[in-house]
């Protein structure tokens, strides 16, 4: 009888210093506590990594982590994450991908790897069977992800493995480079590239046949039939589904919701340019799901020839047209496609990277830097040819893009001359396509306080509640509803209901789903993973018995370790603030004149509904006993003095 | 008259063969009023996969937005300039 079901209950641990790796048994009491994936690996990092790390030293950690229902036919269970302290924000980080690698790693026979130390020359870490080799790779290092994969692949003669790897994004310490898998799937944010690049470690191999086992087989399987045959009438499946997340464009545009211009407005009059319906007529070879997807949101396309020749690959997302796309003006749709290329190949977040060029392109116009700066470049809003020379130079770290390699709020800072009025960014992680102005008031709450800075994904997408609106099955749980206007701020219970979306977000990141499960409503037949769905698989699954109330709460102890994270590498309220260009009006379009307006009582009210301390921003001793935190709590107070 | 900006997306998009127009409407135009003009407009795919004039309700995933807000109340009066999205549901991502 297996001694573990749904985990496999074993850890690689690997000293790249020492060149050591070892197995050890997964903690049952963490498992219980924090469930897995980014929960699990929040209290790796809380345990093991020393306050005030370099995120570039050796002594950083990477955790790659599964959750305990990667591996298994769970709709939307293919997902890997990475945990480590951030190269672009000094803070907590995870960061999250698809396709099939978590899965794989999980046949390779562990649920989670935890990397220390430094290779004293680039190396790649084979893991398969239950066991692990660190292997040479000083002849794939300057490699693309596409070289690196297919290299790597023949090598270790797996075709069925999978390959997580850096490009020369992440090798050139690029603060926003990407963790790259299965070739195009990107964990993009937070800078988990450079982190990889900065150990020496180009690549992770996995492979293997080990079997995920089940609990309660009869039980487990009727639930993932039952969540099966609910997803069927998933809410998104005609938008999202049949045009991929491209296909929010217009959509986003017509709501008066589309970042253009550096987030100078919310409409972009050439949208349909860039849109999903474009794409699908022109450049879409096919549609891509990761493992166990229901919803298959990726895209495969190419641009066949010309100047924005592009072989065929996953992309663009949504993420990708926008800020490549609307952010620097650019209508052209070959370039984009070009450009999600060329980052996908450096390993670059697109996000980062089409917000640090808006950016760029703002100072240009504004004349706070010129060609003296750029190397002769003139950084023109919509010249496509700009656009695709600054990836390049970027990922490179040549020329005016050694300095955009840092990101806007480090290149703001060295630029000077109120370059930072223009850089849109909270922690230091750049804005993404989605705006608190246009979409919903929640997001100016999530951006400020998500751990790993202005994130539309972490803990969940803040839209679901009052944009669409989709109470997404937390109504038993204490959801205001109905929903307030998206545009109410204060005195409408949005710190009551963002604290229950970020909990149910949590349960995403510590089981291994995706969060594009997570979201439906109880007048549409609740095709989502709701809380009581999620508890029943993982009971069923991994034997382990908890109730939808019970996983709630180690949801929001997730929560709020993550907070503790941040709050032990000196972060508090002063922290929680967006940047300037999201508290002015929207320039032009449906939402003109739109604001953040009242920042500061949103927050106080998100305070205390999570029960932090207004003040400070700091998780109250009561808070965090009453998680089963208390030996958090002391940390703290050892180093901070009283709790509040 | 007043005018008012549309604009679609989406399915709706595809059934109005359009992403945005503008249209002249009465002083007292309210929203049903001009969904169900849009009804006649755009015969037979709006009544069937946007607006049911007959019942007063959307199809379950199209949203209304005036100025970017979220409309409930169809009997709300239009102004001129208001910018009108007509939408199938958008998530994140």
């Amino acid at each position: 009888m297996p001694e573990w079901y749904g985990y496999t209950g074993r850890v690689l641990r690997v000293d790249l210093t020492k060149k050591e790796v070892k197995v050890e048994e997964l903690r049952k009491d963490w498992a219980r506590l924090y469930i897995g994936g980014a929960g699990i690996g929040a209290r790796i990092l809380w345990e093991e990594l020393a306050p005030k790390t370099d995120p570039l030293s050796p002594k950083n950690i990477l955790v790659v982590a599964t959750g305990p229902f990667a591996g298994t036919p769970i709709p939307g269970s293919g997902n890997i994450f990475y945990t480590f302290k951030s190269p672009q924000t000094g803070a907590w980080a995870e960061t999250r991908s698809g396709g099939s690698f978590g899965p794989k790693l999980k046949f390779a026979g562990f649920d989670f790897i935890i990397i220390k130390g430094k290779a004293d020359k680039p190396v790649y870490l084979w893991v398969h069977d239950g066991t692990a080799e660190i292997k040479n790779a000083e002849h794939i290092w300057g490699k693309t992800v596409h070289e690196t994969t297919d290299i790597l692949l023949e090598e270790v003669g797996e075709p069925e493995a999978s390959v997580a790897c850096i490009g020369p994004a992440g090798e050139k310490l690029v603060k926003y480079a990407a963790i790259m898998n299965d070739y195009d799937r990107a964990a993009g944010r937070c800078g988990g590239g450079a982190v990889m690049g900065s150990k020496n470690l180009k690549a992770i191999v996995v492979s293997g046949e080990e079997e995920v086992h089940v609990a309660d087989p009869d039980k487990f399987y009727e639930a993932v039939m039952e969540a099966s045959d609910a997803m069927r009438n998933y809410f998104f499946q005609d938008s999202i589904g049949r045009l991929g997340t491209i296909g929010l464009v217009n959509g986003l545009n017509a709501a008066g919701a589309l970042p253009t211009k550096n987030f100078a407005t919310l409409h972009f009059p050439e949208a349909d340019n860039i849109s999903g319906e474009t794409l699908a007529e022109k450049y879409l070879i096919k549609r891509r799901g990761c493992y166990a997807c229901t919803i298959n949101c990726g895209r495969y396309s190419w641009v066949p020839f010309g100047q924005f020749f592009a072989p065929p690959h996953e992309g663009p997302e949504y993420e990708t047209a926008d800020m490549m796309g609307a952010m620097t003006l650019t209508d052209n749709l070959e370039a984009i496609i070009r450009a999600n290329y060329l980052c996908n190949n450096y390993g670059l977040d697109t996000i980062s990277t089409g917000n640090t060029i808006a950016f760029a392109m703002e100072l240009f116009e504004r004349g706070i830097i010129t060609e003296k700066d750029t190397g002769g470049l003139k950084l023109e809003w919509g010249n496509p040819e700009v656009l695709i020379t600054l990836i390049n130079q970027i990922a490179k770290r040549e020329g005016f893009g050694d300095l955009l390699a840092e990101g806007t709020k480090r290149a703001a800072e060295k630029i000077g001359k109120g370059a930072e009025e223009f850089a849109v960014h909270v922690k230091g992680l750049e804005v993404p396509a989605h705006d608190p102005r246009g979409e919903s008031r929640s997001f100016a709450i999530q951006y400020a306080v998500t751990p790993r800075g202005a994130c539309h994904m972490h803990p969940n997408w803040a839209g679901a509640y009052d944009f669409i609106p989709l109470d997404n099955g937390l109504k038993p749980y204490g959801l205001p509803w109905p929903p307030p206007d998206k545009f109410a701020e204060t005195g409408v219970n949005r710190g009551v209901a963002y604290r229950l979306l970020a909990i149910h977000g949590e349960l995403a990141e510590m089981v291994g789903l995706c969060r594009f499960y997570l979201w439906g409503g109880e007048d549409y037949g609740l095709a989502c993973m709701t809380p009581k769905r999620i508890a029943t698989l993982y009971s069923t699954l991994t034997g382990f018995e908890i109730s939808d109330v019970e996983l709630m709460k180690a949801g929001e102890r997730v929560w709020n370790l993550k907070r503790c994270f941040n709050v032990r590498e000196g972060f508090t309220r002063k922290d929680d603030k967006l940047p300037k260009r999201l508290l002015e009006p929207v320039q032009t379009g449906p939402t003109k004149g739109q604001a953040v307006k009242n920042l500061e009582g949103l927050l106080d009210e998100a305070y205390e509904a999570f029960g932090w301390d207004k003040k400070t921003g700091i998780p109250t001793r009561e808070k965090l006993e009453e998680l089963g935190l208390k030996d958090v709590a002391d940390e703290l107070e050892r180093q901070l003095g009283q709790l509040p | 008259m007043k005018t008012v900006h549309l604009m679609y997306a989406g399915k709706v998009s595809e059934i109005t063969g359009k992403l945005k127009e503008d249209i002249k409407i009465d002083d007292e135009c309210t929203v049903y009023d001009l969904l169900k003009k849009l009804t006649m407009r755009y015969t037979p795919g709006f009544k069937k996969e946007v607006f049911d004039p007959e019942k007063a309700e959307t199809m379950p995933d199209v949203i209304i937005l005036i100025n970017g807000s979220i409309v409930r109340d169809f009997n709300k009066k239009l102004n001129d300039g208001d910018f009108v999205s007509i939408l199938q549901a958008v998530s994140g991502g």
